[in-house]
C-alpha cells in the first residue's frame, strides 16, 4: 500500500499542529464554538449526543496491520474499546473528549493516518472498490488514481468552504462496488481503444431528501487531466451551488436544475478558460505513487476447486465451512488466492460495522499472517483480507470463528448497512441499531437466509441517508412524527451497475411493527419467486403492489400514520 | 488607524496600517467619499465611474458574492487600469465563493495588483486565502492579528499548485 513520503508526513504533522492550536483557542475561549465547529468538522470531529465523535479517514479503504493496531490502541486509550466502520471507508470513535483530540491525531499521524476532510463542506475521503487490485473483474487498478486524488484534494485551498459536502467514489471493475452513481462525483476508470487510462465522470448523484442517480458529464477524460477537470467542475459548483437552503446545497440539485447537459457545458467552458493546466498529474507523479501498488509477492499456486478447499475441513464442519466459502470469499486475479470478507454483522451482538479493540488486534494479526499485512474496509461495513491462499482458507476460517468474525452472511439479509442512528447521532430522528437487532433476531437461521439469497437491507436513522437506504432492496428510514420514532419502508432500490432508487410502500410503521413488516415482505418474495431469482429480480418482475397489499393487509394494526 | 495583514507573493507577512476607506454605501456622492484611498463596491463603480476617474483619489473596488466576475469579465478587464487595489467581500466566513472569485481574478484576469479579503475574514481562513490569490487580509475587528500571522507559516508543503507557487510534490520528485 501507499507509504507517505516526507511531504505527506510534513503536511499531516502540520495539520495536527494547526488543529491543536485551534482546539487550544477553543478551550481558552478565544475561538467561539460557532466558528470552531466548522474547523473541527473539517477535521472529522463531531459533537454528538453523549460525547465527541472522531471520524478517521481510511483512504480508498486500505489499512495496514500496523494502522489497525493503532486504531485498537486509540479505542482502548481514548474510547470505550471499540470503533465503528462506516459506509464510506472511515472509522468512527464515539466516546471522545475534545481535549484528547490533538493527542489522537498525533497518534494517527505516527501511522500515516489522519481525519482531514472526513466531514464539513469539503471534498471528503475518496472511496473505492474494496477489492481494488485483486478483483477478478477489474479493468485497471484504481488505487494509484485514488491516491493521486487523495493528494490533490487534501487541503485544496479553493474548496475549503463549498456549499455542502462533496463525496467522490472511484471504480475500475465491471461491477461497481463503490456505489459511484450515488455519489456527488463518480469516477469510472477504463482503458480506451489505444489502451490508455481514461475516466468517465458522473456528477450529481446522491441520497438524502432528493435521491438522484449521477449523470454522465464527461467521457474518456485522460487520467492526467483529472485535476484540472475536477477543479473546473468544483469551481462551477462552488460558485453556483445553492447556499440559501441546506437541503438544496448538494451538487445534485445544481446538476438537476441546470440539467446535466448544461452543467457539463458550464464545466467544459470553465475548463477551457484554464489554458495552462499545470495542476495536471505528471507521469513521474504516477510512477512514484504506482510503485506502492505493485503486486505483493504471490506464490505460484494452482487454482483449487471448491470441493478441494472444502475437503480441508473435517467432515463435521464441511457444511458450515462451505456456506462461509460461498458467501464470504471472492474470486481473485491470481491463481491459488481468494479474498475473504470478515462479517462485522454478528447477529444480535453488536451494531453493524462495530469492531472491538480485541477484534481489531486479532484482525491485524490475521492480516499479517494470511494477507500481506493489509486490510480493506467495504461500503457494506465489513472488512476484507484481500490476498489469502486458498489452501489456508480453512485455517483462517477457524481463527475467524474464534473471534466471532466468520458469520457467513455476506450479501444476505442480515448483512445490513446500519448507521449509528439515534443512539449516537444528534442528527438522527430515530434509532437504527435496535431495529437492525430486532430484524437480525428474527432471521437467525442461516440456512433460511442462504435460501433467500442476495439481498440488501439498509437502515438510516434520518433522511441524511448515511446508510444509503434509497439504494437498498429493502430500505428503512427513521422519521420523526410528533416526537415519536417511525419507520418508512422503500423497496426495489439497488446499488452497483443497476443502481436504482427504491419506492416508498406507504405509511410508516412503529419500531415494534418492523420485524413483522420485513417478515411479510420476505414471505411475499418467497411466494412469488421463480427458482433461483434474487429479491430484486422478483421485485422488478412483479412490482411493488403485491408487497404493499400484503404488508398493509397483514401487519398487526397498531396506529399507522400517513 | 485600523491595521491589516499584508502578505506579498514571495515575501513575508506583516502588519500594516490601513489607509483604505471602505464604503459600502451605494448612494453616497463621489465628492462626499472620505479620504484619499477609497474602496468601493463594483456596483458603485459601475454607476459612478466617470466621476471616480476624475476625482483624483486612489480607487479600489470590491466584489460581493452577488457579483459574477465571469459575466462582467469585459467590464472588469476594461476598468482594471483605474483600480489601485481589488478586494473580495466575505459576508460570512463559511461562504466560499470568494475563494473562486480570487482564483479567477488571478488566473483568468491576470490581476497582479493587491487583492484584499474583507468582511467576515477570520484567522483560520488565511492559509487558504493566501493560496488562492489574496495578499492582504482585513480581518474582522475582533480577530487577533499576531495569532493570525502565525497561521501563514504553518504549512511548509502543499499538494496543489496555487497562486504563490507550484505543489511541493513536483520539486521533490523530479
Amino acid at each position: 500500500m501507499y507509504q507517505y513520503d516526507q511531504i505527506d508526513q510534513t503536511l499531516v504533522d502540520a495539520r495536527v499542529e494547526e488543529f491543536t492550536d485551534q482546539v487550544n483557542r477553543r478551550l481558552n475561549g478565544t475561538l467561539p464554538e460557532e466558528e470552531f465547529r466548522i474547523l473541527r468538522l473539517q477535521n472529522g470531529l463531531y459533537h454528538q449526543r453523549h460525547a465527541y465523535m472522531l471520524r478517521i479517514a481510511i483512504p480508498y479503504g486500505i489499512l495496514s496491520a500496523k494502522q489497525l493496531q493503532q486504531l485498537a490502541m486509540i479505542a482502548d486509550t481514548y474510547d470505550r474499546g471499540y470503533g465503528h466502520f462506516t459506509t464510506r471507508q472511515n472509522i468512527q470513535f464515539n466516546w471522545l473528549k475534545l481535549e484528547d483530540s490533538p493527542a489522537i491525531l498525533r497518534d494517527l499521524a505516527q501511522v500515516q493516518m489522519h481525519a482531514i476532510q472526513t466531514s464539513g463542506n469539503v471534498v471528503r475521503n475518496i472511496t473505492s472498490d474494496p477489492f481494488a487490485g485483486v478483483a477478478s473483474d477489474e479493468v485497471v487498478d484504481p488505487r494509484p488514481i485514488c491516491e493521486l486524488l487523495r493528494q490533490w484534494s487534501t487541503l485544496h485551498p479553493e474548496f475549503a468552504h463549498l456549499p455542502r459536502k462533496f463525496k467522490i467514489a472511484v471504480t475500475a471493475a465491471d461491477e461497481d462496488r463503490a456505489v459511484i452513481l450515488a455519489h456527488d462525483l463518480g469516477i469510472r476508470l477504463k482503458k480506451n481503444p489505444a489502451n490508455t487510462l481514461v475516466a468517465d465522470i458522473y456528477a450529481g448523484g446522491g441520497m438524502g431528501r432528493t435521491p438522484l442517480i449521477g449523470s454522465l458529464v464527461k467521457e474518456n477524460l485522460p487520467w492526467q487531466q483529472l485535476p484540472s477537470y475536477l477543479n473546473a467542475l468544483l469551481r462551477v459548483y462552488n460558485r453556483y451551488g445553492r447556499r440559501d437552503n441546506l437541503y438544496k446545497a448538494r451538487i445534485k440539485i445544481l446538476v438537476k436544475s441546470l440539467t446535466p447537459e448544461i452543467f457539463a457545458q458550464d464545466v467544459e467552458e470553465e475548463w477551457a478558460r484554464n489554458t495552462q493546466r499545470k495542476e495536471d498529474f505528471m507521469q513521474h507523479e504516477w510512477e512514484r505513487v504506482a510503485k506502492s501498488f505493485t503486486r505483493p509477492n504471490y506464490r505460484n499456486l494452482p487454482n483449487l476447486l471448491e470441493q478441494q478447499i472444502m475437503a480441508m475441513a473435517p467432515q463435521a464442519e464441511q457444511k458450515t465451512f462451505l456456506k462461509w466459502l460461498q458467501r464470504n470469499t471472492k474470486k481473485h486475479q491470481v491463481s491459488g488466492y481468494m479474498s475473504v470478507v470478515l462479517s462485522l454483522k454478528v447477529h444480535g451482538q453488536t451494531a453493524a460495522g462495530d469492531a472491538s479493540a480485541a477484534q481489531m488486534r486479532a484482525i491485524a494479526a490475521f492480516a499479517s499472517q494470511y494477507s500481506f499485512h493489509e486490510i480493506r474496509v467495504t461500503h457494506e461495513q465489513n472488512l476484507v483480507l484481500a490476498d489469502v491462499e486458498q489452501s489456508r482458507l480453512f485455517e483462517l476460517y477457524t481463527e475467524l470463528k474464534s473471534q466471532g468474525l466468520a458469520h457467513a452472511n455476506i450479501g444476505l439479509l442480515t448483512d445490513m448497512i446500519v448507521c449509528p442512528g439515534g443512539d449516537f447521532c444528534s442528527l438522527a430522528n430515530a434509532k437504527s441499531i435496535p431495529i437492525a437487532q430486532s430484524i437480525a433476531a428474527q432471521f437467525e437461521d442461516l440456512d433460511y437466509l442462504f435460501d433467500l439469497g442476495d439481498m440488501s437491507l439498509n437502515i438510516s436513522g434520518c433522511i441524511n441517508s448515511c446508510d444509503h437506504h434509497h439504494v437498498a432492496n429493502i430500505g428503512i428510514l427513521g422519521v420523526d412524527k410528533d416526537g415519536s420514532e417511525w419507520y418508512q419502508i422503500t423497496l426495489g432500490g439497488a446499488q452497483g451497475n443497476a443502481t436504482a432508487i427504491g419506492k416508498v410502500i406507504g405509511p410508516s410503521f412503529t419500531a415494534a411493527q418492523i420485524p413483522q413488516v420485513i417478515q411479510i415482505i420476505i414471505q411475499t418474495f418467497v411466494a412469488a419467486r421463480f427458482d433461483g431469482e434474487s429479491f430484486i429480480e422478483t421485485f422488478n418482475r412483479i412490482g411493488i403492489e403485491p408487497f404493499k397489499k400484503n404488508v398493509y393487509e397483514q401487519v398487526t394494526k397498531e396506529s399507522l400514520i400517513a | 488607524m485600523p491595521k491589516y495583514i499584508e502578505f506579498p507573493k514571495g515575501g513575508q507577512a506583516h502588519i500594516v496600517e490601513n489607509v483604505w476607506h471602505l464604503s459600502r454605501l451605494e448612494d453616497v456622492a463621489v465628492q462626499d467619499l472620505p479620504g484619499q484611498f477609497v474602496l468601493l463596491s463594483f456596483s458603485y463603480w459601475l454607476k459612478n465611474q466617470t466621476a471616480l476617474i476624475a476625482c483624483g483619489k486612489k480607487v479600489g473596488v470590491f466584489f460581493q458574492v452577488k457579483d459574477d466576475v465571469l459575466e462582467d469579465r469585459q467590464l472588469i478587464l476594461d476598468s482594471m487600469k483605474h483600480w489601485a487595489i481589488l478586494a473580495v467581500d466575505f459576508p460570512q466566513f463559511r461562504d466560499g465563493r470568494g475563494f473562486s472569485t480570487a482564483a479567477i481574478l488571478r488566473q483568468q484576469f491576470a490581476w497582479s495588483g493587491p487583492l484584499h479579503a474583507i468582511g467576515d475574514v477570520l484567522i483560520d481562513q488565511l492559509v487558504q486565502m493566501a493560496r488562492v490569490g489574496f495578499d492582504a487580509f482585513e480581518l474582522r475587528p475582533d480577530q487577533h492579528l499576531e495569532t493570525a500571522l502565525v497561521q501563514l507559516n504553518r504549512f511548509p508543503v502543499k499538494m496543489q499548485n496555487d497562486w504563490r507557487s507550484e505543489r511541493t510534490l513536483q520539486a521533490v520528485h523530479p
